[in-house]
């Protein structure tokens, strides 16, 4: 049988550091680089299913899916039909780029305002 | 074996954490078993091993949705397990946390790939730190049991 090395070692640390700090200056450019969005687009399957303007109050049922709510210029999901109510636990999304997931029913809720880039860089 | 050892512990940690944490975050326990059959067996049989839990307890959950994510998920761990395992520079630390990293990294390409869209590659930063915290808790059950195995084998 191969040698199997069960001590932590100095590599080990190096590239947990490594893994950690990384992690903490995306997260932390992420969340300073955002402002207010003003627009919320929901997909669904991948394809837009609405898209409504955050200024006003609404409540969008999306398919008999879920209620996507509309409150004073932030955005939050209720009565989901999902097992798990993640979106639900998600709370408000109001900055541009910031989303809520629903992977079983395949929606994606997201904030976008002016000049936005592409979702990959912020 | 392993396979239903790994099976218990992914269940029971289904009962146990459900309800305790932000839903979708839980430790892994699973994975020890995953990461032991590497160590013991090799990549071919932790691969598989990690693709017939993953199979196994979503059929158990009754949750099919989710077999893409976690799969993907499981398939990018023990790749990448494998190779830094290989490079022999790392210990059995080292090896679970980039595994995590790498679970983390595929389930997020799953999620992509459901929605069609590249933005959940935005979570990354923060899944991946909470990753390397139950990776790093994770370790010392994984020594304990890799030690003991190591032990007994040398005696036979």
């Amino acid at each position: 049988m191969e040698e199997t090395n069960l001590k932590i070692r100095k590599s080990d640390i190096v590239l947990t550091c490594a893994i950690v700090v990384f992690c903490a200056v995306a997260a932390a450019a992420m969340f300073f680089l955002r402002t207010g969005g003003d627009t919320v687009r929901i997909y669904k399957d991948g394809e837009l299913f609405s898209e409504h303007s955050l200024s006003s109050d609404a409540v969008i049922n999306v398919d008999g899916l879920m209620d996507v709510v509309i409150q004073n210029g932030k955005v939050r999901v209720e009565n989901s039909v999902c097992p798990s109510g993640a979106c639900e636990h998600s709370g408000f999304v109001y900055k541009k780029g910031e989303s809520i997931i629903c992977l079983p029913n395949r929606i994606l809720i997201k904030i976008s305002g002016e000049g936005e880039t592409d979702a990959v860089s912020g | 074996m392993l396979l239903a050892v790994s099976l218990i512990l992914s269940y029971a940690e289904n009962l146990i954490f459900s309800d305790i944490f932000l839903p979708g975050i839980k430790l892994g326990l699973s994975n020890i078993a995953v990461v032991v059959a590497l160590y013991f067996f090799g990549f071919a049989p932790a691969l598989l091993l990690g693709m017939a839990k993953s199979v196994i307890s979503l059929l158990i959950v009754g949750r099919l949705s989710g077999l893409l994510y976690s799969v993907l998920g499981i398939v990018f761990s023990v790749c990448v397990m494998f190779a830094v395992k290989k490079t022999g520079s790392f210990s059995v630390f080292g090896v679970g946390i980039s595994g995590a990293a790498a679970h983390i990294a595929g389930q997020l390409a799953a999620a992509c790939i459901t929605l069609s869209s590249l933005y959940p590659v935005t979570l990354f930063p923060v899944l991946c730190l909470l990753s390397v915290v139950s990776a790093a808790i994770l370790y010392y059950p994984e020594r304990i049991i890799l030690s003991f195995l190591r032990k007994k084998n040398s005696f036979e």
